[in-house]
């Protein structure tokens, strides 16, 4: 078990995480915020990169500075810039984590054939990593994260280039890795994490806002999410009024998904609310663009 | 209604015994001494990832060699050479080899993207820097013994010991002082000022007392010269400790 005790993070005055408490068993978590919520900040603590200012990080119920080497012997990290070696071919690349991992040259062989098959890389595998597209390189970082077997796997932004097809099949993959261990995803693309993560983390103004189930937090909306259909015109001051979530063009008017406290007209259909409408709501004043 | 007393029998001292010793071994894990650690790194990691970039080093270490073999066949051909004047030379020349790659191959990959994976595998980018600067000291020690060799052959009147203590003795006060310098900052200008540093003190002292850094390079006794090889080497094994088990405050990043 990973736990998180009272952990924060601060640059001089500035905080860029307080007080965080966390604990997590087996399982995918999303860890959900807009750009510059502290998410990466917190993946950078997670992995011994960063220190906290305060409190403490455990794996099983020691300290992870303390477990240093054995600690991240555990870890699969994909970071969110991951950095390769242009003139090698993922192949090598393998080979040479591999080696940093203390993984044996005869393991680590086999491993990698394995791997490479698992992210369809298998007829690239002897191609120089500098002719590569985003996609087929973050599919490089996917495979040497889970060089070694890790019994906690951390991807920040891990989604990022990949096609819907590989998407599919990277979380397909996910929900498979993590029967046996922590998978912590962390993205603000809610659709990556709404289908596979057993729990949501959302932190915001460097806090743990909730780290609740899918469902749970998607009750927190429940009689509050409607769709109605309007004319083009009426809708500026229908965006004034309502939370707007989401906007199509239907039948040559707009169907707009919005969230309001109250039914205030009997066309509106109530709708099942989903995890990216508590996402808009809870995040509606945030600003976004900008990492960490 | 009378309770049913749960007795716990008490442990004998068996058990109590192990199970002490299953909780201390499990939190205090037995520290490996550093050569069994290098070893174990060695064996795991491989000479072929130890370096990335076999072309470049061989290439620095082939024109270093090169160079350093010509200023001392350049020395020994020439009307007069003296002995002293070769402990000198081969006392200021001996730690090349090993400064030149130090400046190219330590560590500083701060500025790299691969920097943060490389920082969370098990052997990160400065445990690897200590076993490269291991290896590296090994074969500086087997490059300035071959050279000793040929001087000897070139000048017989030289006293193989001595000119191997001399060597040995330049190379690991150089070193410890490098790795020394290094927990505290690996930037490649701070290892270039401790270099410049280095052959600017060695000239300094012949060209302000000649007679008195040759006499004391020749005529310091064998033993003296033991102790301060044992020192240097001392010196860098902590400072390569260290390295394996360097944590900043803040993080690595």
């Amino acid at each position: 078990m990973l736990a998180l005790r009272n952990v924060s993070k601060y640059y001089g005055d500035f905080c860029a995480l307080k007080e965080i408490n966390l604990e997590l068993t087996h399982g995918v978590y999303g860890l959900l915020a807009p750009n510059g919520a502290g998410k990466t900040t917190l993946i950078k603590l997670l992995v011994t990169l960063l220190r906290p200012t305060t409190g403490e990080i455990l794996y099983d119920g020691q300290p992870i500075a303390q477990l240093d080497e054995r600690y991240r012997e555990l870890v699969g990290y994909l970071p969110q810039q991951f950095g390769y070696y242009k003139h090698y071919n993922p192949r090598q690349y393998l080979m040479y984590i591999a080696a940093l991992k203390g993984i044996g040259k005869t393991a680590a062989k086999g491993r990698i054939e394995e791997l490479l098959q698992l992210v369809a890389l298998e007829g690239a595998a002897n191609k120089k990593m500098k002719t590569f597209s985003g996609g087929m390189i973050q599919r490089v970082g996917i495979a040497q994260a889970m060089l070694g077997d890790p019994q906690l796997l951390i991807l920040d932004e891990p989604t990022a280039g990949l096609d819907p097809k590989e998407r599919v099949r990277f979380r397909n993959l996910l929900s498979e890795l993590a029967r046996d261990r922590i998978v912590i995803l962390s993205t603000h693309i809610v659709s990556d994490v709404e289908s596979i993560a057993g729990e949501i983390i959302m932190i915001r103004d460097r806090r743990i806002l909730y780290q609740e189930t899918v469902e749970a937090l998607c009750s927190k909306l429940e009689g509050q999410v409607y769709e109605t259909l309007i004319d083009y015109e009426a809708a500026p001051q229908f965006r004034r009024d309502v939370l707007s979530l989401s906007e199509k063009q239907e039948q040559g008017m707009l169907r707009i998904r919005f969230l309001s406290t109250q039914r205030s007209d009997p066309s509106w259909q109530p709708v099942r609310p989903q995890l990216e409408d508590l996402f808009l709501d809870v995040f509606r004043d945030e600003e976004t663009g900008g990492g960490q | 209604m009378d309770r049913d007393k749960l007795v716990v029998p008490y442990p004998d001292a068996d058990v109590v015994r192990s199970e002490i010793e299953a909780i201390v071994s499990r939190s205090m894990p037995p520290r490996q001494t550093f050569i069994a650690y290098m070893a174990r790194m060695l064996r795991e990691v491989g000479l072929r990832h130890l370096f990335r970039d076999w072309t470049e080093l061989v290439y620095v270490s082939l024109t270093t060699i090169v160079i350093v073999a010509l200023m001392l066949t350049a020395y020994l051909s020439s009307t007069a050479p003296e002995s002293s004047m070769m402990y000198v030379l081969l006392f200021s020349v001996s730690p090349v080899l090993y400064l030149t790659i130090a400046i190219i191959f330590f560590a500083g990959k701060r500025d790299q993207d691969t920097y943060e994976l490389e920082m969370v595998c098990k052997y990160t980018v400065y445990q690897l820097a200590a076993l490269r600067m291991t290896v590296f000291g090994a074969v500086a020690v087997a490059v300035n013994t071959a050279m000793i060799g040929v001087c000897v052959w070139m000048m017989p009147e030289l006293d193989v010991v001595k000119g191997w203590l001399v060597t040995t003795a330049s190379l690991t006060l150089f070193g410890g002082g490098f790795l020394a310098l290094m927990r505290y900052s690996s930037s490649k200008g701070m290892r270039l000022v401790y270099v410049g540093g280095w052959l600017a003190v060695n000239l300094t002292l012949y060209v302000w007392h000649e007679l008195f850094y040759t006499a004391v390079l020749e005529r310091m006794p064998l033993f003296g010269y033991a102790i301060w090889i044992a020192a240097g080497v001392y010196g860098m094994t902590r400072a390569l400790s260290a390295l394996i088990t360097i944590h900043h405050k803040e993080g690595y990043i």
